[in-house]
């Protein structure tokens, strides 16, 4: 299986895998900043201290 | 002056000068003003300023007028209404209340969303005497800027009003700066109470996370959601939030833990308190010195008034951020997935791309983000071992143009999201003015379910200092 990192490739198969039809404008402009947006995300997972963290979420299993 | 004394004098004074809650509940209870007059008033201020600061969706004039006259009965009578008596309150238009239009100021809110009658907090300030005069705008389900080719007005400043109020609980913010009610509801997702409340000049509190119910309120982020008052005073956030807090079975998110009185804590004195000041984010880009200027001043005053200050670092303090700032946006897109499909082009252009970032949050990101958040808990934990209240700047900047507004570069110059990842209690009060006539705001956070040590600063710090009682011009041109 290829990877790629092109932010266009990326953008377009997480539009069309969540069903999303956008404008080309909109397209262009979440192309051009999930480069940054996804450099955001990743600094997370260099959080030293969240490496052994359990996640904060919460569940019961009732109502 | 104790903790129950309004902030200034209240004697003959018209309900028209009555800045804050406890000046008009004072009056209230002295004979000089009514219920009705205080209603009035704020309807006066509306029919005179709504159109052009854009404050109400939805206006409930008459029932309000009703409310006030039975406050006045019961008054009359020898009976306490409450707290909240006869108060004037703006609701934010993502909140339930009974018989009126819930539109999350959007084009594809389902209007059987406000067939629920009042939110718990509604409900909570009614019961407390309060007085809904109306629906307030709001950025689009609470995220986003305003969007022009949408049929919703665009809330204006009253300090400058080509300038923004902030956001998302926007009408609440200036409606209170410019008088048209003595309180509100805003919601705070990642700032929405704080960031308006800065830019309009009034203060704000995001307390802990699970100390207010949020049903009955339009989810945004369901973890980081608040519900949270709007005022003038810190003093009237603490009246407000006494009446709001406390559990309640329709959210399971809410900690069964007593309320203390948060008035008690209005001692006017900040003698010990052991204050951090986050320096650092004065590094932030784009950050404006006359901002700078006004924090350094701020916490010179609280130092004067006797609050041992030392600098401290928010740990993790740029994951963190990222960790409200997409982790809500990802929760968003679960809620709003279905529609985005169906009715892209109804929702706002701000709002739709903003919500798409979810898009962008994998699985895994959204669990890291959960991980950061655990992680940055215990850190801040830590780092309030050594002191009891955090001081940052709320923004960067002071209010942004309307003209040209981008959501990304807004989320880039609010220091409030921090606080929603870690979920303390956070408020902003008013500092200073930029030159150019600006308001500048203080946020102060504390430690969880600690909000009374919050106020207690807020208040010591708006006793000595005048900011907070500042008015538009243009309010003051119809008090005229």
């Amino acid at each position: 299986m290829s990877t790629t990192t092109d932010p266009k490739t990326t953008v377009e198969v997480l539009l069309a895998a969540a069903g999303l039809t956008v404008t080309p404008e909109e397209f262009d402009a979440i192309v051009r900043s999930y480069p940054d947006v996804r450099a955001r995300i990743d600094a997370m997972y260099a959080v030293p201290m969240a490496k052994e963290e359990e996640p904060q979420l919460v569940f019961t299993p009732f109502v | 002056m104790t903790a129950t004394e309004p902030l200034t004098a209240v004697a003959t004074t018209p309900a028209a000068e009555l800045l804050t809650i406890a000046d008009a509940a004072a009056a209230l209870r002295a004979g000089t003003t009514t219920a009705v007059e205080l209603v009035r008033t704020a309807i006066a201020r509306a029919d005179a300023l709504d159109a052009t600061l854009g404050v109400y969706l939805h206006r409930t004039d008459e029932a309000a007028l009703e409310a006030a006259a039975a406050v006045d009965a019961a008054l009359a009578a020898g009976d306490d209404p409450g707290p909240l008596a006869g108060i004037p309150l703006g609701i934010k238009d993502i909140l339930s209340v009974e018989g009126t239009p819930t539109t999350s100021q959007s084009l594809v809110m389902d209007p059987a969303f406000g067939e629920q009658g009042d939110a718990v907090v509604v409900a909570r300030l009614k019961a407390a005497g309060g007085i809904v005069t109306g629906k307030t705008t709001t950025m689009e389900y609470a995220v986003g800027c305003p969007d022009p080719s949408k049929p919703f007005p665009i809330p204006r400043n009253p300090w400058d009003t080509e300038r923004w109020t902030g956001g998302s609980s926007s009408g609440t913010g200036n409606g209170v700066a410019a008088g048209l009610f003595l309180g509100g509801l805003g919601t705070d997702t990642g700032g929405s109470v704080r960031y308006p409340a800065a830019l309009c000049g009034i203060s704000g509190m995001k307390q802990t996370f699970g100390r207010v119910p949020k049903s009955g309120c339009t989810p945004l982020g369901f973890s980081y959601d608040h519900v949270g008052p709007m005022a003038r005073s810190a003093h009237d956030c603490a009246l407000m939030l006494g009446v709001m807090a406390g559990a309640h079975p329709s959210d399971p998110t809410t900690a069964d833990i007593d309320v203390p009185d948060y008035l008690a804590a209005l001692t006017g004195d900040v003698t010990g308190l052991r204050i951090g000041v986050v320096t650092h984010l004065l590094d932030t880009p784009g950050f404006d010195p006359e901002n700078a200027v006004a924090f350094r001043a701020a916490v010179d005053v609280l130092a004067a008034a006797g609050a041992d200050v030392v600098e401290v670092t928010l740990p993790n303090f740029a994951e963190a951020m990222t960790a409200t700032a997409y982790g809500f946006c990802a929760e968003a897109f679960a809620y709003h997935r279905g529609d985005l499909q169906d009715r892209w082009a109804d929702y706002g252009i701000h709002t739709r791309m903003a919500i798409v970032k979810g898009m962008l949050f994998s699985a895994a990101d959204y669990v890291q983000a959960q991980r950061v958040r655990r992680a940055t808990v215990k850190a801040t934990t830590e780092v309030m071992e050594d002191v009891d209240l955090l001081l940052t700047p709320t923004t960067t900047v002071a209010a942004p143009l309307i003209e040209g507004l981008d959501f990304d570069l807004v989320m880039d110059t609010v220091l409030t999201p921090y606080f929603n990842a870690v979920g303390l209690p956070a408020m902003s009060i008013p500092m200073g003015f930029t030159s150019t006539g600006l308001p500048l705001g203080l946020q102060i956070a504390g430690r969880p379910f600690e909000e009374s040590t919050v106020f207690q600063a807020a208040d010591a710090y708006q006793r000595i200092t005048t900011h907070h009682l500042a008015v538009p011009a243009m309010t003051l041109e119809v008090a005229a």
